[in-house]
């Protein structure tokens, strides 16, 4: 098969992303953010209340780009063996063997992530941060793209284990997805049941030209402007009285990272402010604690892009 | 009413700690046990724990005014008058601070700490203390900008205040030219009697100089007009006294009030005299003036004096004749009295002279001096015998000017000499800094004047035949060799020279700060607006000064505010893009700091539909040199915004 040329990459992936926003209505900046996440190879936080779309988004987007796709529900007594996978001993060839468990997957939705306990949650992020598992001393190679969705419920916090800010630093965007608006409410009442579409929807890309549209994303280059700009945005929040503590520069690499794809995704090859303005809340929000509330505030995110003046 | 914000335990704090800075010269200037108390309470709040902060009930602060008012009623015995008004206003400052929690609390914080900062000018106008009041000034500024605004720096805050304190400046100097002065002040400031210090008109006793002695203070500063009288011609003369009860001098009781006539037998030096107030009547002048300011009188003790007592730093200018002589009889039997029966040695003594001449008796008696091996010291012995001149002349032969003053006078008037004693100054330090002479309270002298007949009042200084350098080189010449260092105040000691080029140049400061603010009167106002061609406050003329510069000022600011660019753009795409976007002002479109170029193109398409097509392709030219750095692009924005109309 030839390389893909990187017209051809973006038209197939403007093709998956039509594809999602059918199964998914009314939501095409969320379902944008989100496939700017799996190309700048980060990992995604859906915020959001049950019902709304977030397994079906996590679904159908492992289908649409061809990926493997397994789904685990984070219980308070999910053991970290049942994510990673056990080693039994084999009574005929008298050794053990190495059963992987769920996380060996391209897709992995992490449902509820904050019911599990802290020691299950640190090792599917662990896995995440170094896309290996480590059992009995024995490395195993995460495949590759190797990409988590994770979704959490805000509202019922009874019985659960919140993230801690330095867990949640490892997502690079988190999202939410919200009530549909009338229109797309209908137009979902109306059509198929999302679980049909699913099962009908091909892919529309394979793992190799995924992997070459990350590569091209990464070889985006930025201007010295624009880099002022994202160091502009990452200084106030370290001067902004109103939070805990200003952003890290992972966060700051994560900045770069997601508005190179989010560029890419718009059909550019210059990263323009108005990118890093599009993705800075989905990067920043879930990673600045209000020092009143001690809380995410993502309103107070939004008013830094007012606050900042573009270089 | 709508809630306002709640301050932040950290802002809170910072308001605490404001009030403190802002209450320090209050506190500094009342009884040391209310002010302790008070800062007391400014510092627990500061230190008091965040959580602490927010829980202090509301009833507490009232509790806290009363208690502070009841207080400085038991203190001040009144709740009215500077002091007690100070008090009162910071007591209830401080209750406030205790109650407060929201940002509209502090508020009304701040506008109490620029009216205290305002009052604070009523302790003293001494330049160090416009510093403290302008470092308040720019607190107070620095600490309402970071409630308004919760991102700024500590450093950026101060920078910011500091801007617009000094933007302030231009309308505080036409304010303090023009504004109307009033002559005498709206409310009187009463007198603080408790610190009287430097010379006692009430009476001079052995003892009363000393404590002087240790007190480098400023007494008064003297400029010449053309050249300065050698130092031993400086006597700057003050209260006379020509009562002696054994023990002190007292001034005379009865005082007639015209002067004796004088003739003038030396030249005329004019000088001006910046006195500092010392709560008493007497000015002072060099030995002998002749034309002084006309609120002051000269009395028949040849004594300068005025009406009220100096409680304000006082400027004049005098003129003084070094050389005179006075006709006419002088009231001999006061300038002979002498207590009955007593230093017996000192009467025989004097009465061996009796046969000379007059001139003669009083030359005999500074041989006398010459030759009985008297010694000039600080430190001499205590006289405690009834009969002192006695003890002194005979026995201890050590003492200052004081003593022998004192002795001389006595010695002259048991010889049948009319004498009496003159207090003052002699000598002054010359500051080449600012070409005047600073006179301090060590300076203070005591000299003896005798009448003789056909030359009136002579001035007789028996220091000088004891001691000559103390009159030749200045008091801080004579002794600095002396006397042990730290005997002296340490800017007399000769071995300080860095600290003492120091601190001339800081009198020199402290002098052109008294000379041209402090001393800016209503009278000096009237001179200076008459030069401008005002009479009268209530003339359209100086309506229109006043109006014309605060319009001036104004439209100053305003001029540089509009042509000022906010930020120098420093690359060339930004710099092009910049040029088009001052043309766009042209059609009311103005690009916010954190509007992307997109984004403002949308707006600008909506506003001009018609311009379109040039407006979208400058936006993407402009974004393709700046961020994908493409120089061909820039060659065509340059051209493209040449077009743009």
């Amino acid at each position: 098969m030839s390389p893909p040329t990187p017209h051809s990459l973006l038209q197939q992936l403007h093709a998956a992303e039509q594809q999602l926003n059918q199964i998914i209505v009314g939501k095409p900046q969320a379902i944008r953010l989100a496939l700017a996440c799996v190309l700048a190879q980060g990992h995604l936080l859906i915020e959001d209340i049950p019902g709304v779309g977030k397994t079906t988004l996590a679904h159908a987007l492992a289908q649409v780009l061809g990926l493997a796709f397994a789904r685990i529900q984070f219980t308070s007594d999910l053991l970290p063996a049942d994510l990673l996978g056990v080693s039994v001993y084999e009574r005929n060839e008298a050794r053990f063997h190495f059963h992987p468990g769920p996380i060996f997957t391209q897709v992995l939705l992490a449902d509820e992530i904050n019911r599990a306990t802290a020691k299950t949650q640190s090792a599917l992020l662990e896995a995440m941060a170094e896309r290996q598992v480590t059992l009995d001393g024995q490395t195993h190679s995460l495949p590759a793209p190797f990409f988590v969705i994770a979704t959490q419920n805000p509202q019922q916090q009874i019985g659960t284990f919140p993230l801690p800010e330095s867990q949640l630093d490892r997502f690079l965007l988190r999202i939410e997805l919200g009530y549909p608006s009338p229109a797309a409410e209908r137009a979902l009442l109306e059509g198929t049941d999302r679980q049909v579409l699913l099962q009908q929807t091909s892919p529309l890309l394979d793992t190799q030209h995924l992997i070459a549209a990350q590569t091209a994303i990464q070889q985006l280059t930025l201007s010295p402007a624009l880099l002022d700009y994202v160091q502009a945005l990452i200084a106030h929040t370290r001067r902004d009285t109103q939070f805990v503590y200003g952003l890290s520069p992972r966060a700051a690499l994560g900045l770069v990272h997601a508005s190179k794809a989010w560029a890419w995704l718009n059909g550019r090859n210059m990263v323009l402010p108005d990118d890093v303005q599009h993705v800075f809340v989905a990067v920043a929000g879930h990673r600045l604690i209000s020092k009143h509330s001690h809380r995410n505030d993502f309103a107070a995110a939004q008013q830094i892009l007012t606050q900042v003046a573009i270089p | 009413m709508s809630m306002s914000r709640q301050l932040s335990p950290q802002e809170q704090q910072q308001l605490g700690v404001l009030m403190l800075l802002v209450c320090l010269p209050h506190l500094m200037m009342q009884t040391p046990w209310l002010s302790g108390l008070l800062g007391l309470l400014l510092l627990t709040y500061c230190g008091l724990r965040p959580q602490w902060r927010t829980q202090i009930p509301r009833h507490f602060s009232l509790l806290l005014a009363t208690l502070s008012l009841l207080l400085v009623n038991q203190v001040h015995q009144t709740l009215i008058g500077r002091e007690a008004g100070v008090a009162v206003l910071i007591a209830l400052c401080i209750s406030k601070l205790y109650e407060t929690r929201s940002v509209r609390d502090a508020h009304a914080m701040l506008l109490l700490a620029f009216f205290a900062t305002g009052i604070s000018f009523l302790h003293g106008q001494a330049p160090w203390q416009a510093a403290l009041a302008g470092l308040a000034l720019v607190a107070t500024v620095c600490i309402a900008l970071r409630l308004e605004n919760k991102v700024l720096t500590l450093g950026i805050s101060i920078k910011t205040a500091i801007k617009i304190c000094l933007q302030a400046i231009p309308l505080a100097i036409l304010l303090f030219i023009l504004f109307p002065r009033l002559p005498a002040p709206l409310w009187s400031l009463p007198n603080e009697t408790a610190a009287r210090t430097g010379l006692s008109g009430d009476k001079m006793s052995p003892g009363s100089l000393n404590q002087l002695i240790q007190d480098d203070r400023i007494a008064f500063r003297a400029q010449f007009n053309g050249m300065a009288p050698r130092q031993t011609q400086l006597y700057w003369r003050g209260p006379v006294f020509d009562q002696f009860d054994g023990q002190s001098w007292l001034p005379a009781t009865a005082h007639s009030s015209n002067p004796p006539p004088i003739i003038a037998r030396g030249p005329q030096v004019n000088y001006s005299i910046t006195l500092e107030p010392h709560q008493q009547n007497w000015l002072l002048a060099l030995d002998l003036p002749t034309q002084f300011p006309q609120s002051a009188m000269l009395n028949s003790q040849l004594q300068l004096i005025q009406r009220s007592p100096i409680s304000q730093r006082l400027r004049y200018t005098a003129s003084s004749t070094l050389h005179w002589q006075t006709l006419g009889n002088a009231d001999t039997a006061a300038a002979l009295q002498l207590p009955p029966s007593l230093n017996p040695k000192t009467v025989s003594l004097a009465q061996s002279w009796q046969q000379q001449a007059p001139a003669q008796r009083v030359q005999s008696g500074l041989q006398w001096l010459k030759t009985q091996h008297f010694s000039y010291t600080l430190t001499p012995p205590l006289l405690e015998k009834k009969d002192r001149i006695d003890e002194f002349l005979f026995e201890s032969k050590q003492g200052y000017c004081e003593h022998y003053a004192s002795a001389f006078a006595v010695l002259m008037r048991a010889a049948n000499v009319p004498a009496r004693i003159v207090t003052g100054y002699q000598g002054g330090q010359f500051n080449p800094n600012g070409n005047y002479y600073m006179i301090r309270q060590a300076d203070a002298h005591a000299w003896v004047e005798v009448w003789l007949p056909e030359q009136g009042w002579q001035r007789v200084d028996p220091t000088f035949v004891v001691s000559p350098t103390r009159i030749e080189n200045g008091f801080e010449n004579s002794f600095a060799s002396r006397l042990q260092n730290d005997a002296l105040p340490s800017l007399l000691s000769r071995n300080a020279t860095f600290i003492k080029a120091m601190r001339l140049q800081l009198d020199a400061w402290v002098n052109h700060w008294n000379q041209w603010v402090i001393a800016y009167d209503s009278q000096r106002q009237l001179n200076l607006l008459q030069r401008l061609g005002i009479n009268d406050f209530l003339s359209w003329r100086f309506l229109l000064y006043l109006c014309g510069g605060l319009l001036l000022i104004l439209g100053g600011f305003l001029v540089y505010f509009l042509h000022r660019n906010p930020a120098q753009p420093t690359d060339m795409a930004s710099q092009l893009f910049a040029r088009y976007c001052k043309k766009l002002h042209r059609y009311q479109l103005y690009q916010a700091p954190h509007e992307t170029a997109s984004q403002f193109a949308v707006r600008c398409q909506i506003a001009q539909p018609e311009l379109a097509a040039s407006m979208i392709e400058i936006t993407n030219l402009y974004l393709a040199a700046r961020y994908a750095q493409d120089s061909s692009a820039l060659a065509q924005l340059k051209i493209a915004i040449k077009r743009f109309a």
